[in-house]
């Protein structure tokens, strides 16, 4: 009989496994380290942090090592290993005001107080691939040449004022703050319309890709932002925590990137003024944490009209962990729904022949 | 595994998960939203069913998992070896020993009983979503019991095609109240959850809600009367294997596309085989 | 005649509404000074009763579409009652009641003809679908039944029968309002909301539409309710009406005597620069 039974056995499963992890052992490298993987894939590293929702390099590291540089999987496995976590307590709320800024700028204007900090940023590069870098002691050398000549280090002060404080004292801004409130969406489900934490959590955890996506469609023509980067940042925040006996506790720092975005003015509220769109993630991640800001302001000042201004259109589909799932759910076995398809497709056809 | 929880999820997440069943079983057909946790298993593979047994599952508990009706299906064997692996418990095929079975797909062919919890696997949750794209609108659509849409559809269908051309996940009503999906079984089951002894427990991982049809509620698929709710029809074709012409069957195309008929629930099908049904030639 | 509904200071204010709202309103304009909102219906109050056609007469942006919003029971007022005269409902406030309950009671007592066919009528679904909606929510599940039901509509609306199958959106302006008259009698609900119905039609269609509705109200006995700007419309089809001018109710009485001697100022100006 040719019926082939369906089965899949344990050993399959293992064996499949035992193949994916075997193609890395086909050349002569060695495994790069934890530390490795995070200090020379640092952006990617943040990504997956980001993306996961999970502050912790060296598990994102990890994370990386095992999905063979998949970062949709990688955020994945902090995900999942995020659920088995206790949460034990909340951080106080950080004014992003005290963030030791390590890259700060603006486009809104030529200089502002404080100034342009350029940072580490490839920006300004041209997009050569460098040869150079093959090299064993390149890194070092970039290393040097930044350190030697210099008379006199400036250090950056521990709180640089804001430009949208600036605007603000005039009266230039109109405040997104709808809602105060603070839900926790990894505690309690969405509920729609969101109020703006879930809005920004949401987005914080969404997927690089995807909010580059949906962003760009508003920047591009399907929705009015036309963004001024008011000022991005990317630093170090210090986390506290409540102490049991008074006072408060830092229990660590984390590497974020913020970035407010000065969309078009709105007269909602009395005489026109410009909107801020809001955008801050785990990492240095530049262009999540802008899209992010392009869209908080879309889905609120928006006309609802555009997918990028649809709170919920939004929302739904920005998580790279869902989407990502469901997309390759479909390759599971559908035979049994497809089954049910075929006996009415042939139902259907022996009805009426021509559909 | 000895660094995770039992079952997994910490502690909190299952009380709420918990919480959100009893609330499902008060209100039949309700869609609950909660707070979906991420297991490690990939959003659509079974996250939402999967998330239930781990917070459902005790120390004595007995678990049957089947894809497509079958015991031994990738789908079924991996979320059996990971809650083994976070429990301990122990997983069986045989349906009558079972005291909770994850689903994806389809309900046994035997009726079950009392003591026994059926979890099923939803990728859609919504049984408005093909005729109503957004949350907000299909949620106040069930609140108001704003049934029009989902009605006309099936009416244009007849129109249409002189029959509904809905295969599997036939929407049905549930408790006379709440239209709900019966996630993607084929209409050959759906009877199966009418008036049902056992709980049915349904969960959609990625779009985060928890519903139910407690025992001995009526669900009713979406029918008119003179073009009746039809189940799939395997008549004058019985299972290669055991003979049997009272199951769902799966069609499989062999080489030279000649079809040969099995029961799609595997251990139904092993156990008429063992008890000595065979094929009437 | 037999008192149907009884509504009683229907009020609807957009926006953030104050204590000053209403008192500040409704001479020189309805936008409150105070705190900006807009009071479009103001202590409106009035009676139907049983076969009767009211009419509500006032310009554009006078209040009586949102009044007809209200008492279709789409728009939440901010106060008044909505009182039925009907078994089993008789004296029930209609605005009290959860949108659930609100659902099942609308598609039994009112159905709606609204201006502007998008509003009325399901664009992605058949005609005849369209008109079946109501019966099957009423309960109906013999396919064979609605189709006779609608098809006795069509023939009775005098739409083509051979396009029962069709959109909508296929139809003609004067097909879309006949259609849209189908599916709000279906179930023979006692009344009838019309909101400036004939406005987008041409006028020999219009008369045509207004002719034929008339006929059909009067054969089945059922009460109206009639929102136009057109002192014609008004004039031909109802028997009572209330003028409204920024938000209030100016002026009411039997539509003979208001058209033949207005006697509010604003009523005047409407009736003289039509007449």
């Amino acid at each position: 009989m040719g019926y082939v039974a369906i089965r899949v056995n344990q050993e399959a499963i293992e064996n499949a496994e035992a193949l994916f992890y075997h193609l890395r052992t086909k050349g002569n490298s060695s495994a790069p380290t934890l530390d490795q993987v995070a200090q020379y894939f640092h952006l990617l590293v943040d990504r997956i942090m980001s993306e996961g929702s999970l502050y912790a390099p060296k598990l994102a590291a990890l994370a990386l090592l095992q999905s063979a540089g998949d970062t949709l999987e990688s955020a994945f496995l902090l995900r999942a290993y995020r659920s088995t976590l206790s949460r034990l307590d909340y951080s106080l709320p950080v004014d992003t005001r005290n963030m030791q800024v390590i890259r700060r700028i603006s486009a809104a204007f030529k200089d502002l107080p404080g100034g342009q900090l350029l940072g580490p940023s490839l920006d300004y590069s041209l997009r050569l691939l460098n040869f150079e870098l093959l090299e064993e002691d390149t890194w070092r050398r970039y290393a040097r040449s930044l350190i030697e000549g210099l008379e006199r280090i400036v250090p950056i002060p521990e709180n640089l004022p804001k430009l949208i404080d600036i605007l603000r004292k005039e009266g230039l801004v109109v405040e997104n703050v709808a809602d105060r409130s603070f839900v926790d969406i990894t505690r309690e489900p969405l509920s729609l319309p969101a109020k703006r934490s879930a809005v920004l959590q949401s987005l914080s955890r969404g997927e690089t890709g995807g909010l580059l996506l949906l962003a760009y469609s508003n920047m591009r023509g399907y929705g009015d932002i036309h963004p001024t980067v008011g000022e991005l940042r990317v630093g170090y925040l210090k986390l506290e925590i409540p102490h049991p006996k008074g006072g408060t506790i830092c229990v660590g720092e984390v590497k974020v990137t913020e970035a407010e975005v000065i969309a078009r003015f709105t007269s909602e509220r009395g005489e026109p003024r410009f909107s801020i769109g809001y955008g801050l993630c785990f990492g240095h991640n530049e262009t999540k944490a802008i899209c992010m800001a392009v869209l908080d302001n879309a889905i609120h000042f928006g006309t609802g009209k555009n997918p990028s201004e649809d709170q919920e259109f939004v929302l739904m589909h920005v998580d790279g962990v869902d989407s990502m799932g469901f997309a390759n759910h479909y390759k599971l076995p559908h035979y049994v729904t497809f089954q049910s398809d075929l006996d009415r497709l042939r139902s259907m056809r022996s009805k009426d022949g021509k559909v | 595994m000895e660094r995770y929880n039992f079952g997994f999820l910490d502690e909190e997440a299952k009380r709420e998960i918990r919480r959100k069943i009893l609330k499902a079983v008060a209100i039949p057909g309700y869609q609950v939203p909660f707070a979906s946790r991420e297991v490690p298993l990939l959003k659509g593979w079974g996250t939402g069913g999967l998330q239930i047994t781990l917070s459902l599952i005790g120390k004595e508990d007995i678990l049957k998992a089947i894809d497509q009706g079958c015991d031994y299906s990738l789908n079924a064997m991996n979320i059996k070896r990971f809650v083994r692996a976070v429990t301990g418990v122990e997983t069986t095929t045989d349906t009558r020993r079972a005291t909770l079975i994850q689903t994806r797909h389809r309900i046994p062919e035997e009726e079950l009983r009392e003591d026994q919890i059926l979890i099923f696997q939803v990728p859609y949750p919504e049984p408005l979503r093909w005729v109503k794209a957004s949350e907000r609108e299909t949620r106040r659509m069930h609140a108001e019991a704003d049934y029009g849409l989902m009605w006309l559809s099936l009416y244009e269908d007849m129109v249409r095609y002189k029959e509904v051309t809905i295969g599997a996940r036939y929407p049905v009503l549930v408790n006379r109240r709440y239209i709900m999906d019966p996630s993607p079984i084929p209409r050959w089951d759906v009877p199966k959850l009418h008036m049902s002894k056992h709980l049915n427990l349904f969960g959609a991982g990625r779009e985060k809600k928890i519903y139910a049809v407690p025992p001995h509620t009526s669900v009713e698929p979406l029918e008119f009367e003179d073009y009746p709710f039809r189940v799939e029809d395997f008549s004058g074709k019985a299972c290669a294997l055991c003979g049997s012409s009272e199951s769902f069957l799966d069609e499989i195309v062999e080489d030279g596309g000649r079809r040969t008929y099995v029961c799609s629930d595997t251990d139904y099908c092993t156990r008429r085989r063992q008890s000595g049904a065979t094929v009437k030639s | 005649m037999e008192l149907l509904l009884k509504v009683e200071s229907l009020t609807k204010v957009f926006g953030r509404g104050c204590e000053q709202c209403l008192s500040l309103t409704g001479k020189d304009g309805n936008r409150c000074p105070i705190c900006g909102s807009i009071v479009a219906c103001a202590d409106v109050s009035f009676e139907l009763h049983r076969g009767e056609w009211l009419g509500i007469l006032g310009e554009s942006g006078s209040g009586k579409s949102t009044l007809l919003r209200l008492l279709n029971l789409e728009l939440e007022p901010t106060k008044g009652r909505m009182l039925v005269n009907l078994e089993p409902y008789t004296g029930l406030d209609l605005l009290s009641i959860s949108p659930y309950s609100r659902r099942l009671i609308r598609q039994e007592l009112f159905g709606i003809v609204y201006q502007n066919p998008i509003h009325g009528l399901r664009m992605e679904v058949s005609a005849g679908g369209n008109v079946a909606e109501r019966l099957i929510l009423m309960g109906e599940r013999r396919v064979e039944k609605i189709r006779e039901r609608v098809l006795a509509l069509f023939r009775r609306l005098e739409l083509p029968e051979d396009r029962m199958d069709e959109l909508p959106s296929s139809f003609s302006g004067g097909m879309q309002q006949r259609l849209q008259i189908a599916k709000a009698i279906v179930n023979n609900p006692p009344i009838l909301l019309l909101d400036e119905f004939t406005t987008g039609l041409d006028p020999s269609v219009q008369a045509g539409v207004l002719e034929l509705l008339k006929e059909i109200m009067f054969e089945l006995g059922i009460s109206a309710i009639v929102v136009s700007h057109d002192i014609g419309v008004i004039n031909f089809m109802t028997h009572r009406v209330l003028v409204m001018n920024r938000g209030r109710v100016v002026e009411h009485g039997l539509t003979d005597q208001i058209l033949e001697d207005p006697q509010d100022p604003y009523t005047q100006t409407l009736v003289h620069s039509k007449l």
